[in-house]
């Protein structure tokens, strides 16, 4: 698990993200939005892909969905970055497998902890 | 009929009761003359019958020899000539069997007419009726045979004048006796009768007189008898008339009056619920509907006609109207449903409208209910803001919590001291600062927005410089990360009067603006910052190439907390504020904000100043 795709509409955050991760010895990859993130799932998929919610062009949601259509047979694993609002919300995600989440505001140590363990199998556990 | 006319009548009938009064006696008399003339006619006539009958038979039987005159006496002829006293006799004469005359006695001027003789022996007796030569007399002949040993000899004829109709000598006194009474009484009777007639002559005028006035007024006439009873009946009848006809009059006037009253109160009430901004319909106890006013067929889109006297189905196929409508009509004094009623109406789809029942009770008598007051609302703006607030909430938290997240990323990793370097913590504390900023920014936009609409926000007025204002704002606004897929163009003239602003609101204003036109432009779009002055008026304008605005997005972008549902503009995060406070600002400067957009092809914002240093300069 070396290529992570971060899907982040906010500079500052995939800043953080990008240097916090790279710095754990992961490669990244950042799209601003569904559609940029798309078109790079289109040249390679990842080995994790890191997703925000609320984004201009394509959201979140509907990221996944599109993921979900496109790529049947869905290897990589997909984190999607939540406010405590939107976890209420996650009826969407109920047939995606292989689908976690992870609690806003981010912690970099979690988000660490999380890619841990399901490299060591014991999944994704928010 | 005209009042002359039946005055006419009236004097013509009267007259001829009066004449009536004078031929009917009259009448009476000549027909009782008739009948007595004509029985004296027939007894004459009888009276000579029997008398020529008897004498003729008594002549026949004397010796013939005593019939025929001798020379120096008179015959028997001439002596019943001289001694009949009947005025009637006319002639006697002997004949012999041929009919021939032997001797006669006859009154002067009567020539005895010629008789033949009967054939027939059971003829020889018996009576004629003559009419002789002048045509005029006539004359009852009897004549009888002159028989001798058996022999017929000759006849014997007698002749009387037929009596005549007309009075006799003897009979005129009788008759004037008659008369002279009859006469008397008659014109007693008229006189009588028109002293009786003449008070119902007055009385009759009189009456005339009030029905010719139309008015109600005692008769005043002075009579006796049963005539005064009539009269004085007839003044209480009059009089029971009188106070009756005045005691309608003031029903009348009463009623009129109370009619008038509650025409009026009607009316009064009905401009009331006229007047209510609310549509109001009125359901009567049968649960018709009575009264609509005139906002409900303009909020429903029905006209009032078929909302009045039509079933529900022509106006609503909603089951859940026509549900809440039939309880109000079938159930008026219970069951009231209790919750309003939220519909969109069948013809616009874009409304949302609430009814709500009201049962009107008696203000008197609780128990009793006389009808049903319906409410109708239009709640689609209320719906909207609720569904704004919502949204506004969420973006609002999500305004707050982007760079919350950024705080706790960087200020987590910092917290980590190995391997950071120090380029890595001069930006961290940067973004920190920055986002610490925004977070700022969000919240003054909030109260600002806040104090504008409670109107305890003041403006601090200073005199500034625009061209200066906008270049600093437009400066800024370029580093927003996007400079490199748009283009930024300014254009302004280099010397412009300085504008008496709130230098800070307008910024704010301003600032909206553009970042509405980065927000919403697509990449190698053009925003343009422009500002002119015509005359006293100020120009500040702000274009964009981007996904422009639609016709019926237009009229609501200026309200507080819209967001379209257009797709492409909820790609775009926003809390819907920045077009509301923007407007605020502007108004509160005395100007106006107003846009001009094209879906696909961009939008332009144009914020239009009165310039009143620059009035104030011209005026010196």
């Amino acid at each position: 698990m070396q290529n992570i795709l971060i899907v982040e509409d906010e500079p500052h955050i995939i800043r953080v993200m990008k240097l916090s991760l790279e710095e754990n010895g992961y490669s990244i990859n950042v799209a601003h939005n569904g559609e940029q993130a798309l078109e790079k799932l289109n040249d390679g998929l990842p080995d994790l892909l890191i997703t925000d919610i609320n984004m201009p062009r394509m959201s979140g949601d509907l990221l996944c969905k599109k993921i979900e259509e496109d790529i049947p047979d869905r290897q990589f694993p997909i984190l999607v970055l939540t406010s405590k609002t939107e976890i209420e919300h996650r009826e969407w995600t109920a047939n995606m497998e292989n689908t976690f989440f992870l609690e806003k505001p981010i912690s970099i140590r979690k988000l660490l902890k999380m890619i841990d363990e399901y490299k060591n199998g014991s999944g994704l556990a928010a | 009929m005209s009042k002359s006319n039946t005055n006419i009548v009236t004097s013509w009938v009267n007259a001829r009761i009066g004449l009536m009064v004078i031929l009917a006696p009259i009448g009476a008399a000549i027909v009782t003359m008739f009948l007595i003339f004509n029985h004296l006619h027939e007894t004459r006539i009888s009276q000579i019958r029997n008398q020529g009958i008897e004498l003729v038979r008594i002549i026949s039987e004397i010796p013939y020899y005593q019939l025929v005159p001798n020379e120096g006496h008179r015959g028997t002829l001439e002596l019943i000539k001289y001694n009949e006293s009947d005025q009637n006799f006319a002639y006697g004469a002997i004949t012999d069997k041929t009919g021939a005359l032997i001797t006669s006695a006859a009154v002067s001027g009567i020539i005895i007419p010629k008789l033949k003789p009967p054939a027939d022996p059971s003829n020889w007796l018996a009576e004629k009726r003559i009419t002789l030569e002048d045509q005029i007399k006539h004359i009852i002949e009897f004549h009888a045979p002159l028989i001798e040993k058996g022999e017929l000899l000759g006849y014997v004829r007698l002749g009387f004048h037929e009596p005549k109709y007309g009075l006799t000598q003897g009979q005129v006194p009788f008759l004037a006796t008659i008369c002279l009474p009859i006469f008397i009484i008659a014109a007693l009777f008229l006189y009588l009768i028109k002293r009786e007639i003449q008070p119902l002559k007055v009385a009759g005028n009189q009456i005339n007189d009030l029905v010719n006035q139309s008015s109600f007024k005692q008769v005043e006439i002075h009579a006796s008898g049963e005539l005064s009873d009539f009269i004085q009946k007839f003044n209480e009848f009059i009089c029971l008339a009188q106070s009756r006809i005045s005691k309608l009059e003031s029903n009348k006037n009463d009623l009129v009056a109370s009619s008038k009253l509650l025409t009026y109160k009607q009316s009064k009430i009905e401009s009331v619920l006229q007047a209510l901004p609310e549509a109001v319909m009125v359901f009567d106890e049968s649960g018709n509907v009575s009264f609509v006013n005139s906002k409900v067929s303009s909020l429903l889109n029905v006209p009032a006609e078929v909302l009045i006297n039509d079933d529900i189905v022509n106006w609503s196929e909603n089951q859940n109207v026509m549900k809440y409508i039939n309880k109000i009509k079938n159930n008026p004094t219970s069951n009231y449903p209790a919750e309003r009623l939220e519909f969109t109406p069948d013809n616009s789809p874009d409304k949302r409208i609430a009814i709500k029942a009201y049962p009107l009770f008696s203000p008197k008598e609780n128990k009793y209910v006389y009808g049903t007051l319906a409410l109708f609302q239009d709640v689609t703006e209320e719906n909207l803001a609720k569904q704004a607030r919502g949204e506004f909430v969420a973006h609002v938290a999500h305004e707050l919590k982007t760079p919350l997240n950024v705080l706790a990323m960087y200020s987590e990793t910092l917290q980590r001291e190995e391997g950071q370097s120090a380029e890595f913590r001069t930006e961290a504390v940067n973004v920190i600062h920055d986002e610490v900023e925004r977070i700022s920014m969000l919240i003054n936009n909030l109260l600002s927005i806040t104090k504008i609409e409670l109107g305890s926000l003041n403006l601090e007025r200073q005199h500034v410089k625009l061209r200066d204002l906008l270049v600093d704002i437009f400066e800024t606004i370029k580093r927003s990360g996007r400079e490199k897929e748009l283009k930024f163009q300014i254009d302004m003239p280099k010397e412009m009067s300085p504008l008496y602003i709130d230098k800070d609101l307008l910024r704010i204003a301003i600032n909206n603006l553009l970042t509405n036109a980065i927000k919403y432009s697509d990449t190698n779009g053009v925003v343009t910052l422009s500002a002119e002055q015509i005359d006293s008026s100020v120009y500040i304008r702000v274009r964009d190439t981007g996904i422009g605005i639609s016709v019926d997005d237009q009229n609501y972008i200026f309200d507080k907390f819209y967001r379209s549902n257009d797709e492409k503009t909820r790609e775009r995060t926003g809390h819907g504020l920045g077009l509301s406070l923007a407007k605020d600002i502007v108004q509160l400067h005395h100007g106006s904000l107003k846009v001009q957009s094209e879906k696909g092809k961009g939008s332009e914002f144009t914020i239009i100043l009165e310039n009143n240093s620059s009035i104030l300069e011209r005026a010196v």
